[in-house]
């Protein structure tokens, strides 16, 4: 695994990929809530912050390159401060992978497998996850290079389609809840840029550390313009309040979409779409999932962890009692708290592994390790 | 290369489980009922009564009419009294071979009178539930929304869902309703800037053209002595020949109730302030030959112009709308067609509009107080915060409005004939 390389572009792909499926879950309907006509504002303003946190970031980790999180988290504290990190991350993938595992689960009896029981469904995305993951990172990204055009494809679909729908004045009043509750209550909202951490992982593949800066920024901006432009197209199409009734938004979209008696239902492409992004991002996940735990205990292979953890996500994620309990654990707990673990643990481990650097080798802290 | 065939088998295997999931539950098409027509009233011994028009393909296809041509015979009408629209699905469902599939329906009719006591309830099912197309049209009945679905036997056409499509799209071209999907009505019923309206729509009731009447036009509202073509409303049409609905006017709306009605003049007004009006046949009175009429065909040339001004603590509705013309008929034979008179004809007609959207206006401000033409949407965008524009309360702000109408026709074309020359009689 060590000896897979791969360029900023595949690694700008994969966490494009794993950030955007939250355009198609909640994500316009949360920011509506949240900011109501302006919802649009809160994934804008949340990106800058992002950027800044991620230029500090980029900033500590120079001297780190080819070094993933782990590694320096070894380096500054030993065995103990890298378990404790790597147990951090190794949760909260774990936590973010059975909760959209069951959303992706259930969003799919919905509107398509309605018959279905829900245990079936989901055992499909089991079954690509360890596939995907047995065949590892190169693989996935491949995947991932073909997925996202036909992902950007539909979205644009989606958008023109709604161009008779969308309406100017649904934007207004400008600042809708008021500043106070888009900028200081939905400061928070930075979490929704949580898959970013995947960066700290594939630093080792990526290799130069200008190739990680430049697969850091390029990803937020890319996702900076997805978010802000999805939901505004989102609030442009459905009033507020109405936009905060809608449990899957851009299928809502999708099924809009209507030209003469030919060109309509189009939502079943969305649910194609749906189902690529889907199987993409659960893909990565557990890849860097198995990573974490060999890297973080020391294993020397992670391919015979994929079926046992699968099934551990598999088992974890019927545990909430319905899709509304699920929905609201992802948007009020993950899409809020998760800046902690992207942004707070490594910022905090990056000072501490420069403080013990510049001590060991007394001032020359831009040095690489 | 052996990492691209592993890479190709995933891609193929992740293809196939998106394909393949759908075995479990999978229902044919055969097995599936499509209803094309949805009806609601109110329920004699329940809640509800629903009527359901529902497609027979065998025929629609031509197996059984052998060659199609029979619109009638392609649909089916069952109704049932239910609680609820779902519990009513499962009673059809108890004696019609094939399970009822609602993605196919095209029109979904409510009684006026369910429709005066509030139909949000049944909107919030039908949006829930992904089987409901957003784009199936809503429509008012002056009858019985059972009633108008029986009456519903198409001529021209044998597939029911094409003939209310084409039907529903007519108002491209006559300017007598509009298009009310599902999904606009749904949100325009929940909006506090701008109210719903459905198409208004009755059954004709005469056997023969010696029984018309025009008790039930709106012409003497309008102080004119024979009605035109849009002095009526949905079923008032003096017509017979066999297709018993009628289209005609607007059923206006306030959140989910109906609080009033518009007859197809005033739905033409309503289009063109909205700024949905595409064209029409549009007939007026001679300004100078009294007597005759004049009769253009209106199209829009801009989209309309629409702003509110605050006057103190009322607002002013102000309105331009922009229309071209032909000239299609002057019964009269005055030449209007020349340079000199063509202006007398314009500004005549600008006048001709323009107070009839003033009348319009008038209308759903002082009768139904309602917004339907979403002025509120031009007054949100002059507030920072939704609170600010919660409590400025536009509903009973708009109550109060007064307006300012501004028309511009510009007749363009005269037709075939440049210029009309007075009929040579033998006795003057």
């Amino acid at each position: 695994m060590s000896d897979v390389r791969f360029g900023k572009q595949e690694g700008i792909f994969m966490i494009v990929n794993a950030m955007s499926i939250q355009l198609f879950l909640g994500l316009p309907r949360r920011m509506c809530e949240a900011g109501g006509p302006a919802g649009w504002m809160i994934p804008l303003y949340t990106s800058l912050i992002t950027l800044v946190l991620f230029f500090l970031v980029s900033k500590l980790y120079s001297p780190f390159e080819s070094k993933d999180i782990l590694d320096i988290a070894h380096f500054a504290g030993g065995s103990i401060l890298r378990v404790v990190v790597g147990i951090i991350f190794i949760i909260e993938y774990i936590f973010a992978l059975s909760i959209l595992l069951r959303i992706f689960g259930e969003d799919i009896k919905i509107f398509a497998l309605n018959q279905s029981p829900l245990s079936f469904v989901i055992i499909f995305f089991i079954i690509v996850m360890v596939i995907a993951s047995y065949v590892g990172i190169e693989g996935i990204l491949r995947l991932n290079i073909i997925i996202l055009p036909v992902v950007a494809f539909a979205l644009l679909l989606v958008l023109f389609g709604n161009i008779n729908y969308m309406e100017i004045s649904n934007l207004f009043p400008i600042f809708g809840t008021g500043p106070y509750e888009i900028f200081v209550k939905e400061l928070s909202r930075i979490s929704i840029y949580s898959a970013l951490s995947g960066v700290y992982f594939i630093a080792p593949f990526i290799g130069k550390h200008k190739d990680f800066k430049k697969v850091g920024y390029w990803s937020l901006i890319i996702i900076c313009l997805l978010f802000t432009l999805g939901t505004m197209l989102y609030i442009l199409v459905v009033p507020y309040p109405t936009s905060t009734e809608y449990f899957i938004p851009f299928l809502h979209l999708a099924r809009y979409v209507s030209y003469g008696r030919f060109f309509q239902r189009i939502e079943s492409v969305f649910i194609l779409m749906w189902t690529l992004s889907a199987f993409s991002y659960l893909s990565g996940g557990l890849f860097l999932l198995l990573y974490m735990i060999k890297k973080t205990f020391r294993l020397e292979y992670y391919r015979p962890l994929a079926i046992p953890i699968a099934i551990i996500l598999y088992s974890i994620c019927f545990i909430p009692s319905s899709l509304m309990y699920s929905v609201t654990i992802e948007g009020e707990i993950l899409r809020r708290y998760a800046w902690i673990v992207t942004f707070a643990v490594p910022i905090a481990v990056l000072i501490f592994a420069r403080l013990v650097k510049r001590k060991k080798e007394g001032g020359k802290c831009n040095e690489k390790v | 290369m052996k990492k691209y065939k592993i890479f190709a088998v995933i891609f193929m295997i992740l293809m196939q489980t998106a394909v393949f999931t759908g075995c479990f539950d999978k229902r044919e098409l055969d097995d599936m009922a499509y209803p094309v027509a949805l009806g609601f009233d109110k329920g004699e011994t329940n809640e509800l009564r629903m009527t359901l028009q529902m497609a027979v393909p065998t025929n629609i296809s031509g197996g059984e009419s052998g060659g199609g041509g029979e619109g009638e015979k392609s649909a089916i009408v069952i109704t049932v009294d239910t609680p609820s629209i779902y519990s009513g699905l499962s009673m059809f469902n108890t004696f019609i071979s094939k399970q009822i599939n609602m993605s196919h329906i095209k029109a979904i009719v409510f009684s006026k009178e369910i429709a005066q006591e509030g139909i949000s309830k049944y909107l919030h099912a039908m949006i829930r539930n992904r089987e409901f197309r957003p784009d199936a049209s809503i429509i008012v009945s002056r009858e019985s929304a059972e009633e108008f679905i029986n009456a519903v036997k198409p001529k021209l056409e044998t597939n029911p869902a094409k003939y209310y499509e084409l039907l529903l799209e007519g108002y491209r071209y006559t300017g007598f309703t509009t298009n009310t999907e599902l999904i606009s009505f749904y949100k325009k019923s929940e909006s506090d800037s701008i109210q719903p309206i459905a198409v208004l729509a009755g059954v004709g009731k005469y056997k023969s053209s010696d029984e018309f009447d025009l008790s039930k036009s709106t012409y003497l509202e309008r102080s004119r002595n024979k009605p035109l073509e849009g002095d009526f409303k949905g079923g008032a049409l003096p017509k017979v020949g066999g297709l018993d609905i009628e289209t005609m006017g607007l059923a206006i709306f306030d959140g989910g109730k109906m609080v009033g009605e518009l007859d197809g003049e005033e739905t033409t007004y309503h289009l063109m302030v909205e700024g949905k009006f595409n064209s029409m046949y549009f007939t007026m009175p001679d300004p100078l030959v009294e007597g005759h009429f004049i009769v253009l065909h209106v199209r829009r040339s801009r989209l309309t112009q629409k702003d509110v001004e605050m006057i103190g603590d009322k607002p002013k509705l102000i309105t331009k709308v922009f229309l071209e013309a032909d000239i299609l008929s002057i019964q009269s034979g005055y030449n209007y067609e020349s340079e000199e008179n063509i202006e007398i004809l314009q500004s005549a007609t600008e006048d001709y509009i323009r107070e009839g959207i003033e009348k319009y206006l008038e209308k759903t401000v002082k009768e139904f107080k309602t917004d339907s033409n979403g002025f509120g949407n031009k007054m949100k965008s002059r507030f920072l915060t939704w609170q600010q524009w919660e409590e400025f309360d536009w509903p009973s702000k708009f109550k109060e409005s007064t307006y300012e109408v501004e028309v511009d026709v510009k007749i363009r074309r005269p037709g075939l004939i440049v210029r009309t020359v007075h009929e040579a009689r033998s006795n003057k």
